[in-house]
């Protein structure tokens, strides 16, 4: 069903729409709008209340140190000129480097207010910008990292992730929802997404007809009250994908609670009225709407489509065979090829993961230096794309199989090829209290001394597939709630504590929220109860036994026992 | 008359801080009357009151758009903040020792 190798278009950016006349039009006019109000509130005109969510619609935070821009990359999609863009903010506006997030945003924390039309002005040269990355509207939407090359795949989920986005970005009914609101979208059956902890997920299998449709999930989320999504629907096809989504928010806009802040999210409103009732709802303003009017036709979807440039994927006979000498040659690309990469449905290519989790690095952050790198190397091996994903990595996505030992090469020179995708020190971390002012406690010391005590390969290997998330507050952009090991700070008094979590899993098969091992401890008891956790599995594990295996079959008192029984 | 934990005895010193407008970078207001980026430089005030009323005063500095959000905070005896949230404001990012508002290459400071 993969369409990737139909009507090539190499003059457009690959793997995302291509802005024309009216985007940059509208970006245009809304930078000056806000500029327009930078300097309303810098001149007095505006006060501090009023501003504040004028800011928060472009993106602008005020965080513990400095103001933070939070850049959207839709579908987590960059070409290599918005890279660029983004290093030279990095480079001129912040202080050279940037942090990439577990929504596919980018954040800069040292700006100044000033400097933010300038700033933006610049990103909207590249096509980027900061809406939807903020406040209470529907947020950039994310999109699995292998879209667009996963053999399992059965449409471009970015397709529809874009027609989504121009959907939402001027949608006068939810410019001020309840709360803000998260939508991801896979194009497989197979969830890279996190689709059941998301407001909406949505998931595409075959029907018994072999047609696309869509699995929607609705109702998932994280923060102070985790819940895992229900399915409100498992056969809607992509056509009404617009109607149907719309119908679903209409709902939540409507019976919302708009009263409480803790209780705002749709997962509250789905949980107290139970998945059948908001269905019916949905179903019921469904069969109001005019369906003719959002059908996404064929044409349409064509013409979204027709924006993006795509990879022309050349056989390359051989590629394969030399790939494996390299790796026979060099046992250190070896271990990277074994564990950052992923298959490519056309044989003679490969996807490469870049972690941005080199031990002693703050998880997902990246210099100005590295961003020019990878660009450069995406120009050179990935058809100048690359994709970000919501574990904090970065994805080359179409490479030639016989040329990634020299894109290896070319990473390593600039400490972008640590071999650790999805062991125990590809850690996901948000900025904690070192930046942000909702949090509690730090996470990125935290991640950092976890990933020091397991830096050994061989060890991290042998732990085999883990992830840990550390959180320094229960808003959970870490995601802690549902990793293997979860972290999260918390305050006491003005002094950080650490609690733990256990046995959280994100994708749906398996999805789960992890239980709290006991009570919170300081940091470094913290860091020494993941390191009890670990070795206690790897005596207790059976064979073939990940992580997350051995302690469901355990369950969490053996483990409780062994963090807390000398504490 | 100097503030004392109820419970300890301890003396407790006040800074009052806010985040500067331009910037939002930390600042604290000295006994001169302008904000500056170090805690070392600001007026201590040895009484709730005291910084209560410096931060009354402090309105006229956040209509004219010099700061944001003052605001008090609790000193140790060795003028360090109480508590690890504003030692971070005061002393930077413990992941960027080099962004410290003095510019050199300390850690945090242990109390």
């Amino acid at each position: 069903m993969n369409n990737t190798l139909n009507n090539p278009n190499p003059s457009l950016a690959v793997g995302r729409y291509n802005y024309d006349a009216i985007d940059h039009q509208f970006l245009k006019e809304r930078i000056n709008q806000f500029r327009s109000q930078i300097e309303r509130r810098i001149s007095g005109e505006l006060s501090e209340d009023e501003f504040k969510p004028l800011r928060l619609m472009n993106g602008v935070y005020l965080q513990l140190h400095s103001y933070m821009l939070r850049v959207a990359i839709p579908y987590g999609i960059l070409s290599s000129t918005m890279l660029r863009g983004l290093a030279y903010v990095s480079q001129y506006y912040d202080r050279g480097y940037g942090h990439f997030t577990t929504r596919q945003n980018i954040q800069f924390h040292w700006i100044k207010l000033e400097e933010v039309p300038d700033i933006l002005t610049h990103l909207a040269s590249v096509e980027m910008h900061a809406l939807q990355t903020s406040g209470n509207c529907i947020r950039n939407i994310t999109s699995d990292e292998f879209a667009g090359l996963a053999a399992d795949e059965i449409l471009d989920p970015r397709i529809y992730a874009e027609i989504m986005r121009q959907w939402s970005t001027l949608h006068p009914e939810f410019t001020f929802l309840p709360r803000k609101f998260k939508i991801a979208i896979s194009g497989s059956s197979t969830d890279r997404v996190a689709a059941c902890f998301y407001d909406i997920g949505i998931l595409t299998r075959l029907n018994e007809e072999q047609k696309p449709v869509f699995e929607v999930w609705v109702g998932g989320g994280l923060g102070r009250i985790p819940y895992k999504g229900k399915v409100i629907r498992d056969d809607l096809p992509p056509e009404h994908l617009l109607a149907y989504i719309e119908a679903i928010i209409r709902v939540y806009n409507l019976h919302g609670l708009r009263n409480n802040l803790y209780k705002a999210r749709i997962k509250i409103l789905v949980e107290n009225l139970g998945i059948e009732a908001y269905r019916e709802q949905v179903e019921k303003e469904f069969a109001t709407m005019d369906l003719d009017q959002y059908r996404l036709s064929d044409e349409l979807v064509a013409q979204i489509e027709g924006s993006f440039g795509r990879p022309v994927l050349e056989n390359h006979p051989g590629a394969a065979e030399v790939l494996a000498k390299h790796r026979q040659q060099d046992k250190e690309f070896d271990r990277w090829v074994k564990n950052n990469t992923h298959p490519h449905f056309h044989e003679d290519y490969i996807a490469a993961v870049v972690a941005l989790k080199e031990v002693g690095q703050t998880p997902g952050d990246a210099s100005t230096e590295q961003m020019h790198a990878l660009a450069d190397l995406a120009d050179e091996y990935a058809f100048g794309e690359v994709r970000v994903t919501h574990l904090q990595n970065v994805v080359l996505g179409h490479v030639q199989k016989d040329k990634l030992y020299a894109l290896w090469q070319g990473l390593k020179k600039h400490r972008l090829a640590t071999a650790n995708l999805g062991l125990i020190t590809d850690i996901v971390c948000c900025p904690g209290m070192d930046y942000c002012s909702l949090a509690n406690a730090r996470s990125i010391p935290v991640a950092k001394q976890i990933a020091a005590l397991f830096e050994d390969a061989e060890l991290q290997e042998k732990i085999g597939p883990i992830n840990i998330g550390v959180d320094g507050c229960i808003n959970s952009c870490a995601h802690h709630h549902i990793m293997n090991i979860g972290v999260l700070g918390v305050d006491k008094k003005g002094e950080e504590f650490y609690q733990i979590k256990l046995g959280g899993s994100s994708y749906k098969e398996g999805a789960a929220i992890g239980s709290i091992l006991g009570a919170a401890v300081k940091a470094d008891e913290a860091v020494k109860a993941v390191e009890k956790l670990i070795y206690f599995y790897l005596e207790q594990r059976q064979e073939n036994e990940h992580f997350i295996d051995t302690y469901r079959r355990l369950g969490t008192a053996p483990f409780k026992e062994i963090v807390y029984a000398t504490a | 008359m100097i503030s004392t934990d109820q419970n300890t005895q301890k003396e407790t010193l006040f800074a009052l801080t806010a985040n500067r407008f331009a910037d939002g970078r930390v600042v604290w207001l000295t006994a001169q009357g302008y904000w500056s980026l170090l805690l070392e430089e600001a007026q201590i005030f040895s009484s709730k009151g005291d910084v209560e009323t410096a931060q009354q005063h402090a309105q006229k500095d956040v209509l004219s758009q010099h700061i944001l959000d003052p605001y008090a905070v609790e000193l140790n005896s060795n003028l360090i903040p109480q508590t690890t949230r504003e030692k971070v404001r005061a002393f930077g990012p413990s992941t960027h020792p080099e962004f410290n508002p003095r510019s050199v290459q300390e850690t945090m400071p242990n109390e």
